[in-house]
């Protein structure tokens, strides 16, 4: 089973009735798609504007909540909260603790895949 | 089957939406991450239930509701909308002002989200179905008091025959049009007399053709302005044998031989009617005569597949034909199936 301080996978299982292959390809497809995401976060992030920060965090917050991802909503939750507040010190430490978040993520993912499939 | 639309600009929502509608029984989804496609599916295709992300760069969840609530015959599905935090009381209260029906949070829980889609279906199809019976029985009187006579049914069938006699071709087109305006009433959910008062009276809808020289009609070229006229004049031609005649049946075939060439926009004749003065039949007659006419070869083209003549009246909706028509015609794919099977397109005789 996932770490489930990483990944809980408790609302995936209802969505999909279980179906561990279903569940497998869309968390590689929100892996891929968060990639995209936390580079557009990066990018607001070098040219300091807080409102596409603000933005690009939502989106990653509302996909990664829906999908169980518990500590990349948990960061992207922060960094939004902090660029809505115009804020952006500590964020470029957050957006790197978000690359970590979902580098462990990836990890979980692939063990979950050995193990289910 | 329902259909649930799901709109939502990130790929993995939709994707895990899409799965939770399967377990929703006799549902499909139907997803968009524009909202703008989305919202030019919903003028075609009738939709039971409507999810819908507010965030979204194209366009916000209550602007897309506000567009939705525009569409004809869209007003009262139910629509929930998704949003990232439960905390935004104004925008919850805007969203319900625009239409929203309900609202779910992420992360989204599967069981809440089947539970509040199942119970909005359920309600939904109540509604429209005590509606559809509510018209059904008002029509039902109208029609006692005028009483349906077997003798209209008889005239219709004898004029089906004087048809066969001089053209072959035009009685079957007929008949494949009749069958094909029947199937798209059901879809349209008219009542049981209006279907069949449609199915009957469309079976002469060309019968005007009658009075147009067989030159012409057989011409395997382009027509001369003179000619296409003289083509134009069956709709008033045909509308002008049933004048006057006041029996539901007859009145129903003079208003659809009349106007099943005026088109939606405004721009067909006779009359050059718009949109609902065109009276219903003849609108639901000139979608299934398209339709049948794309589908025959004609001594100047070749038939049309039925997959490429749906898209060519697609293209047609919202100018020529009304979409919730073109969208039940879409719907009728066993009925095309069937009506082509029993009456194949005879080869033209150049």
């Amino acid at each position: 089973m996932p770490d489930s301080a990483i990944l809980d996978l408790s609302r995936l299982r209802e969505a999909f009735e279980d179906d561990d292959a279903g569940i497998i390809e869309l968390l590689e497809m929100a892996l891929n798609t968060g990639t995209k995401h936390v580079e557009r976060l990066k990018t607001a992030l070098a040219e300091g504007d807080v409102t596409n920060v603000a933005r690009a965090a939502h989106g990653i917050k509302g996909s990664s909540s829906n999908i169980g991802a518990i500590a990349v909503t948990r960061i992207s939750a922060e960094i939004e909260d902090r660029a809505r507040n115009a804020r952006l010190d500590g964020v470029t430490e957050l957006a790197a603790e978000l690359e970590g978040a979902y580098v462990a993520l990836r990890e979980t993912v692939r063990d979950y895949r050995a193990e289910a499939l | 089957m329902n259909r649930v639309m799901v709109v939502d600009d990130h790929e993995t929502n939709l994707k895990l939406y899409a799965r939770v509608v399967t377990q929703i029984p006799n549902s499909q989804s139907n997803a968009f991450v524009s909202p703008k496609s989305a919202l030019r599916w919903a003028e075609i295709n009738d939709i039971s239930l409507v999810l819908v992300d507010q965030e979204m760069p194209e366009m916000s969840g209550v602007d897309f509701i506000r567009a939705f609530r525009e569409i004809r015959g869209r007003h009262d599905v139910p629509i929930i909308m998704i949003t990232a935090t439960s905390g935004d009381k104004e925008l919850r209260r805007t969203a319900v002002q625009t239409g929203a029906s309900a609202f779910l949070t992420k992360p989204v829980d599967p069981v809440e989200f089947i539970a509040l889609a199942q119970n909005f279906m359920v309600m939904h199809n109540l509604k429209r179905d005590a509606l559809a019976r509510a018209e059904s029985s008002q029509v039902q009187v109208r029609l006692l008091q005028t009483s349906v006579d077997a003798k209209d049914v008889e005239l219709i069938e004898t004029l089906e025959r004087v048809m066969e006699a001089r053209d072959k071709r035009l009685a079957d087109h007929c008949k494949r049009t009749a069958l094909i305006a029947e199937a798209i009433a059901n879809k349209l959910r008219l009542s049981t007399n209006d279907v069949r008062g449609i199915a009957t009276a469309a079976r002469v809808h060309d019968i005007g053709k009658l009075s147009v020289a067989d030159r012409v009609l057989q011409k395997p070229a382009r027509l001369t302005e003179v000619e296409r006229r003289s083509v134009q004049a069956h709709a008033a031609a045909g509308a002008a044998l049933f004048a006057e005649r006041e029996t539901p049946i007859l009145a129903l075939a003079a208003q659809i031989a009349g106007s099943h060439h005026e088109w939606f926009d405004g721009s067909g004749y006779p009359a050059g009617l718009k949109g609902e003065a065109i009276p219903l039949a003849a609108r639901v007659v000139a979608v299934a005569d398209a339709f049948c006419a794309l589908t025959s070869s004609r001594p100047y083209r070749d038939a049309l597949s039925v997959g490429l003549a749906l898209d060519e009246i697609e293209r047609g909706a919202g100018n020529h034909y009304e979409p919730r028509i073109v969208g039940a015609l879409r719907e009728s794919t066993s009925e095309i199936a069937d009506v082509r099977a029993r009456y194949p397109d005879l080869a033209p005789t150049a």
